[in-house]
């Protein structure tokens, strides 16, 4: 921490400072979340499958005594089931008041958003990415795509699928 | 001096000096209001006795000097001053200043309070001699005898050249600069406004920034006397309408108490004061600790599920504290946010008033029940359905006053609203005595809506008919109104009473009126469910809407498949049958044989859900689903079950539409292919098991649930057998035994009733269940065994009726006799402590404990009423001074009833003026002790309760320890 804080005093930044991001991984993707979003990071819950709920939702978990819905980011994106009994995390973050459960394939670390990495939203991006999106981060050997919460649980959520199943 | 006493002294005497300060301020702008007196009098006086009691012999001077006043003005209905009010705060005052002194110090300060007391006592003989003479109240020499006369003469009344007061906090440029412009009241600083003030010569706008605020305080201040006239007549509006509520439901019910009004006026104080020990706090806070509490009794639960087999008794002992003390803070934290069904109630007056006048009808409103408690989330939800029950009772139901005469009615309609608790639930009942609703109307019209066909509706019984009037076919305005009956949005109402896991019903009857039943639990928040499975996967299902449970499979001869959709014959009714698994598309290959069938009601509408298997009944909290799951109405929510996993809690009415059960016209469809007999429908549900060659019916409505109880469950007490159940130990009976029959040692399970009745509830033993069935018991041959009511034909073969409270009796001869005289000598002798002040209470009752008495305590005379209606002591030792109803009244109110006339009467008080003496001679109450006496009360009490068994029970004692 107290590293992270002293390079953010050497470099001059333009971008907001104090951006801290949580990365993760879905398949070969890096993305990030703000640090102010997430809670924690937990092992895979038991969890409670929920008949005929939206496909994003991948059920219930028992946190500590809180239910909260598991979404899966794999199903969110775009991305092929994740295969049974592979390895994963759940982010729980907290979005309009709700807590929710985030499933991501690994976690990464926790960076500090440097102004002369940050990019746009590139225009080619796939729709559904771009709807989601708010910006990606270039660094040496990844490229990161910065996610914003509220839109991503937006896109889990039957008005933007038009009428549930 | 005992600590514990007096940190309680200094506490109550504290909270009760505070709320007297406000009572002091209200008495003055109501000079004349008895109670208002009397409150203020109790506390002096409590604070006055108990100050003896303690040795506070400082505090005790000056609080008598103050209670000798107050007495007097009480006395002699003195109207009071505001020069009274001061001297009489004063005094409260220096009591405080004693009390403070006393907390820090824990001894009396040494203060002098001679000269108030003198002055209280001028006072006192002031105000005898005036009233003697006949003399004004507000006179001069009064005056000159107070000495605190208020200094402040209005500031508006200054000439110019003088800073009035209020600009004494400007500066004095700025002052000057106002009053050579001419603005010398505060008023007219705030008519003039801002731009004017600003462009004053010598002003500028900072200055006129600081200004206006002050002003306007000001301005409100010296309005503050017409803002209290206001006041005023708002409250004697709300009066208005209180006592209406109140007069007729006293005439209901008939108790001897004083007059409807004064019940009113005389709340007021004891409201305030109870306000004072009473803190507001967020409602999110409370679901919070709602929530965390839920968890406590769920990992509750699973530490119980985990002791089971434990060998340790250490263990097993903790665990049962946790539970218990579990239980207890559920129970209270669930009380917390229970309010009053008044809370939604209360607009109900002005609306019939409103309505009445509109349709130029006269309708009566009638409230009983208003205390009635519910959770604050039910009562917010039934707001609107129960306004719109008492709109629609007042246009459709009342008629007009014409038609009523013409009907042999009274002119007067009535509207009855009564709501009461009932094991576990709260039955709210909208009775009118209007035109009732006239079935075949209502067959009629669903007949020409396409709703039935004719046959159908004939099929109807009068009362499934006019459950009609819930079904959105029939509800639009025009339709019903037409046809006399109600109906306008009766289906919202219906849907909205079922989302807080209630039922509605009407009955009517044609011309004397309809009656609407509504039946709600008392909280949402943790509800008993049925616990499934289909697929693997468990569910619950609100135990609320659960009518039976069938055990069935594949090879069953109910199974009836009809155009594509399965059927199950119940009793020869056929039962739409939806597979959980189907529905909800739980599995792809091919849909199994359900194990079991969960028969559902929702309205008017009876289904079956097919499981796989039913797990059994749990309480549940009910958590609601994430924002992913609000689209579905098939979920009413989630909660954690015993072992951590999460489970969905179905939607019955909401399954019900998705497979579009509750289309009417399916439903009433089905009763089509009814065989059975048409007064099936009506009667009432009774259980069958037998018992060897016999089968026995048992009326459903005594018993709360079927359990399943092996022998080893059964538990030996004494020469009685019980059984843990929920935390209560209950006694079990086995039918075998009761019938005579010897007992089949092999057998070692069983099915147990649990039979449930004012509150109590015993375990009947039977060997297995028969049947539920529906039947209105036309008894053919009446029994003169005590057990038996007598023989039924059911299903053609004959049964016998269980009279269930023979059973009770057998248990428990006084299960429904209030402990009457005849056991008197088996049981401990009852004193019926009547106190308002706690310090006292607390005081007295380790004596009377000590004694071996088993006391009652009440706070205040109606309460002491309240607990002889029901139930009646040996003795009852009572406290003149009490707030509501006085040591006097109670005492008349008990000479004047019969069946207490050999009920001994102690008066227990420090009051010792002629006046009360005679008061109580006129009773014929001898036996008066002054408060601070232990002694005497103990031998006064021994002397009077010795004439009963005192020794008999102690003897009785005895032998049972020898035993």
């Amino acid at each position: 921490m107290a590293n992270a804080e002293q390079r953010s005093g050497m470099v001059h930044v333009k971008a907001p400072v104090n951006v801290r991001m949580l990365t993760f991984k879905v398949e070969n993707q890096w993305l990030a979340l703000n640090v102010s979003d997430c809670h924690e990071v937990v092992h895979p819950q038991s969890r409670t499958i929920m008949p005929m709920s939206l496909p994003a939702v991948n059920g219930l978990i028992n946190l500590r005594g809180r239910i909260l819905t598991e979404l899966d980011l794999r199903k969110a994106l775009g991305f092929a089931p994740r295969e049974e009994g592979a390895v994963y995390r759940i982010l729980i973050t907290e979005s309009e008041k709700e807590v929710f459960g985030v499933a991501v394939d690994s976690v990464g670390e926790v960076i500090e958003l440097q102004a002369d990495e940050y990019e746009r939203t590139p225009d080619s991006l796939d729709a559904r990415w771009k709807s989601v999106s708010q910006g990606v981060l270039k660094q040496n050997k990844r490229t990161l795509v910065m996610l914003d919460l509220h839109r991503l649980i937006d896109l889990t959520l039957p008005r933007d699928e038009g009428a549930a199943a | 001096m005992d600590e514990e006493l007096l940190s309680e002294f200094l506490l109550e005497s504290k909270d009760n000096l505070d709320s007297i300060e406000q009572h002091l301020l209200d008495l003055e702008t109501n000079p004349d209001n008895p109670e208002m007196i009397d409150a203020i009098f109790r506390v002096i006086h409590t604070v006055k006795g108990s100050c003896g009691f303690l040795g506070l012999g400082r505090l005790e001077k000056v609080a008598h000097a103050g209670e000798n006043l107050l007495g007097k003005i009480r006395s002699l209905r003195f109207p009071v001053d505001a020069d009274i009010v001061s001297l009489l705060l004063e005094n409260v005052d220096a009591i405080k200043q004693l009390l403070d002194g006393l907390e820090i110090a824990g001894q009396e300060p040494e203060l002098d309070h001679s000269a108030l007391c003198k002055r209280l006592a001028v006072a006192e003989r002031l105000i005898d001699a005036m009233s003697s003479a006949g003399t004004a109240p507000v006179d001069p020499a009064a005056t000159q005898v107070v000495e605190a006369t208020p200094e402040e003469t209005p500031a508006e009344e200054t000439t110019p050249t003088q800073t009035p007061a209020w600009m004494k906090a400007i500066d004095a440029p700025v002052a000057q600069a106002l009053q050579d412009a001419g603005f010398n009241q505060a008023q007219q600083v705030v008519d003039a406004g801002f731009e004017t003030i600003k462009n004053l010569p010598g002003m500028n706008a900072m200055l006129a920034i600081k200004l206006m605020p002050l002003a306007k305080a000001e301005a409100a201040l010296s309005k503050a006397t017409p803002i209290a006239e206001t006041v005023e007549i708002v409250d004697e509006k709300i009066e208005e309408t209180t006592s209406e509520i109140v007069k007729p439901a006293v005439s209901e019910a008939p108790k001897p108490r004083p007059a409807a009004a004064s019940t009113v006026k005389a709340d007021a104080p004891a409201r305030a004061s109870t306000a004072d020990n009473t803190i507001r706090v967020d409602v999110s806070l409370l679901d919070d600790l709602m929530n965390q509490v839920g968890e406590l009794v769920l990992s509750r639960n699973r530490l119980l599920r985990l002791v089971e087999d434990t060998e340790s008794q250490d263990l097993l002992r903790v665990s049962r504290g946790i539970s218990q003390i579990t239980t207890r803070l559920q129970e209270q934290l669930l009380q917390t946010r229970m309010q009053p069904i008044s809370t939604i109630w209360g607009v109900v007056p002005r609306m019939i008033r409103d309505i009445s006048k509109q349709l130029g009808k006269k309708i009566q409103l009638v409230m009983i029940g208003q205390e009635t408690e519910l959770d604050r989330t039910i009562l917010a939800a039934l707001k609107d359905p129960l306004t719109h029950i008492i709109r629609n009772s007042c246009d459709h139901g009342v008629e007009m006053p014409e038609k009523r005469r013409a009907a042999g009615k009274h002119e007067e309609g009535k509207v009855t609203l009564r709501a009461h608790q009932e094991s576990g639930f709260i039955i709210i009942n909208i009775i009118d005595d209007g035109g009732g609703i006239d079935p075949d109307r209502i067959r009629t019209k669903a007949v020409t809506m396409n709703l039935l066909s004719a046959e159908q509706a004939q099929a109807l019984s009068d009362k499934a008919a006019l459950q009609l009037i819930f079904h959105p076919g029939l509800s639009t305005a025009e339709t019903v109104s037409s046809i006399s009956g109600r109906g306008v949005g009766m289906d919202v109402v219906r849907s909205e009473i079922e989302k807080v896991g209630g039922t509605v019903e009407i009955t009517s009857e044609l011309g004397k009126g309809s009656q609407l039943h509504i039946r709600i639990p008392l909280t949402l928040a943790i509800i008993p469910a049925m616990i499934v499975i289909s697929e693997n996967q468990r569910f619950a299902v609100p135990q609320m809407l659960v009518q039976e449970l069938l055990s069935v499979d594949e090879k069953d001869m109910g199974w009836e498949d009809i155009a594509g959709s399965r059927f199950f014959r119940l009793r020869g009714q056929l039962l739409p049958i939806m597979g959980l698994d189907d529905a909800l598309r739980l599995r792809h290959d091919t849909a199994q044989h359900p194990g079991a069938i969960v028969v559902i009601e929702v309205g008017e509408t009876r289904f079956g859900i097919g499981v796989d298997e039913v797990l059994g009944a749990e309480e549940i909290v009910v958590k609601p689903v994430g924002l992913h799951f609000r689209h579905l109405d098939i979920y009413g929510g989630c909660s954690i079950l015993g072992d951590g996993g999460v489970v969905p809690i179905l939607d019955c009415n909401g399954l019900a539409h998705f497979m579009s059960i509750t289309d009417a016209a399916d439903a009433v469809g089905i009763r089509d292919h009814d065989e059975a007999p048409k007064q099936m429908q009506e009667g009432q549900y009774v259980l069958l098991f037998s018992e060897g060659t016999n089968q026995y019916a048992i009326p459903m409505a005594l018993i709360e649930r079927l359990e399943e109880i092996n022998i080893s469950m059964i538990e030996q007490s004494g020469s009685r057998e019980v059984l843990q159940y929920r935390e209560e130990i209950i006694p079990v009976l086995r039918w075998q035994k009761m019938i005579g029959q010897t007992m089949d040692a092999a057998c070692q399970d069983f099915i147990g009733l649990i039979v449930s009745d004012s509150g109590r509830r015993i375990c009947l033993l039977v060997e297995g269940i028969n049947d539920i069935v529906q039947d209105p018991l036309h008894i053919k041959l009446t029994s003169d065994a005590p057990l038996f009511i007598g023989t039924v034909a059911i299903h053609g073969v004959s049964t016998e009726v269980i009279d269930a409270f023979e059973i009770l009796k057998q248990i428990d001869p006084n299960w429904f006799t209030n402990a009457r005289r005849k056991e008197q000598q088996s049981r401990r002798q009852r004193i019926l402590f009547v106190e308002d002040a706690a310090f006292f209470r607390n005081l007295v009752m380790p004596v009377l404990d000590g004694l071996g008495f088993e006391v009652w305590t009440a706070n205040n005379g109606r309460q002491a009423q309240q607990i002889l209606e029901e139930q009646t002591p040996d003795l009852i030792l009572t406290d003149l001074e009490m707030p509501e109803m006085n040591g006097f009244e109670l005492a008349s109110w008990v000479r004047s009833q019969r069946r207490f006339d050999d009920l001994p009467l102690v008066v227990m008080s420090s009051m010792d003026d002629k006046d009360c003496q005679e008061k109580l001679e006129a009773l014929g109450i001898h036996d008066r002790l002054t408060k601070f006496d232990r002694k005497t009360l103990v031998t006064r009490l021994q002397g009077l309760m010795n004439r009963d068994q005192v020794i008999d029970i102690d003897a009785e004692v005895i032998s049972h320890g020898k035993r």
